[in-house]
């Protein structure tokens, strides 16, 4: 078997289907597609390009199972060293981590992300590199919202970015009772 | 490990399971299938399981593939979509948001190269070429192979079986994506 032969692995969350796609050899998350996405049967469509994995490894369960428990009211913490962030530059990564320490239940502009980290005009590039988040859910850009707090765009749509603030301000409280 | 069973999927009566539609405004389908086709992650996966010793051109392929998978989702939505209602409206508001969608993209070319790129007329010029080879490819034809060689010369690489099949390949994916999330979804 091809070191690089990527897989999927499909399944369910309280939310709809979920495909991760990875790379077994060592274990490396490559993207998540959310619910109602149409990459998902591009993927599932791709013949040998991508194999379906049907005896999930460890790895992938727990990656699965985190993202299930997500959608029934838990936060993830992120499991930086399974993502495969190689073909992003270095700011890139800075918007994605400043992106990650926005806490569970609370919401930022793009405007504040970008300030963050140290590129205060950079709102669009702040926008385009969300939009391209490959790990959403796990890196919650769905927690960037516009300056007029209008949704913004996102992969999964607008709605399941709504549904998905909505379901942490639901939840918040748990976490909220931790910290004190 | 058991997974459970798709939600969305209920069962009405014994065991016969009935796919629910979605209701869905036409701004968000639009949003959601603008997103799958400037996607590049699923085409960066692709492109990474070429073989290395083809002498495969990656960037322009790269470049080219971009502008494929707009063009097949932009095809597929008025194909899949034929006869319905809503089909003129979805596509006029996807159309308007790969123009503003490539006006970023030109002015990004602008600040990077220093040089005017109109992305969009880009994206006009080859669909045209594209629909053009469909129209070659009749009635009896498999469209995704005519595209796949029109897609090889695009790259300037026809002589490349891979590029063609990848051409090839995207594009019937990327239909099969819009067809499958256009029977997924009630547009109101």
């Amino acid at each position: 078997m091809d070191i690089n032969q990527l897989f999927y692995h499909v399944f369910s969350s309280s939310f709809g289907e979920i495909v991760i796609v990875f790379k077994n050899d060592t274990f490396k998350l490559k993207t998540i597609y959310l619910p109602g996405s149409p990459s998902q049967a591009f993927i599932r469509s791709s013949g040998d390009k991508f194999l379906k994995d049907e005896k999930p490894s460890a790895d992938v369960q727990a990656t699965c199972q985190a993202i299930k428990k997500y959608f029934n009211g838990y936060a993830i913490d992120i499991p930086w060293k399974i993502l495969d962030l190689s073909t992003m530059t270095d700011t890139q990564k800075g918007v994605l981590r400043a992106t990650a320490d926005i806490p569970y239940g609370e919401v930022r502009s793009y405007r504040e992300i970008a300030i963050s980290v140290g590129r205060p005009k950079a709102c669009r590039f702040v926008g385009n590199t969300l939009a391209k988040n490959p790990f959403p859910v796990l890196i919650p850009c769905h927690r960037v919202i516009r300056s007029d707090h209008s949704f913004g765009q996102f992969g999964g749509g607008a709605e399941l970015k709504k549904k998905m603030i909505q379901l942490e301000k639901n939840h918040q409280n748990r976490y909220q009772r931790n910290l004190k | 490990m058991i997974w459970f069973k798709i939600s969305g999927w209920t069962h009405t009566g014994g065991n016969v399971a009935v796919s629910q539609k979605r209701p869905i405004s036409i701004q968000d389908a639009s949003e959601q299938l603008v997103s799958f086709a400037i996607d590049r992650e699923d085409l960066k996966l692709i492109i990474d399981s070429l073989p290395d010793d083809q002498g495969i051109n990656t960037i322009s392929l790269d470049y080219e593939l971009q502008i494929l998978k707009i063009i097949s989702v932009g095809w597929s939505i008025s194909v899949y979509m034929d006869g319905q209602q809503n089909k003129a409206e979805l596509a006029e508001t996807f159309w308007k948001s790969i123009h503003e969608f490539s006006k970023n993209i030109s002015e990004v070319s602008y600040l990077t190269i220093g040089k005017d790129i109109d992305y969009f007329q880009i994206i006009r010029d080859r669909l045209d070429f594209y629909v053009s080879s469909l129209n070659n490819a009749g009635k009896d034809g498999d469209p995704a192979a005519f595209i796949g060689g029109a897609f090889a010369g695009n790259c300037k690489d026809m002589d490349n079986p891979f590029v063609a099949i990848t051409g090839s390949r995207i594009f019937h994916l990327a239909a099969i994506g819009v067809k499958e999330y256009l029977a997924s979804i009630d547009v109101q």
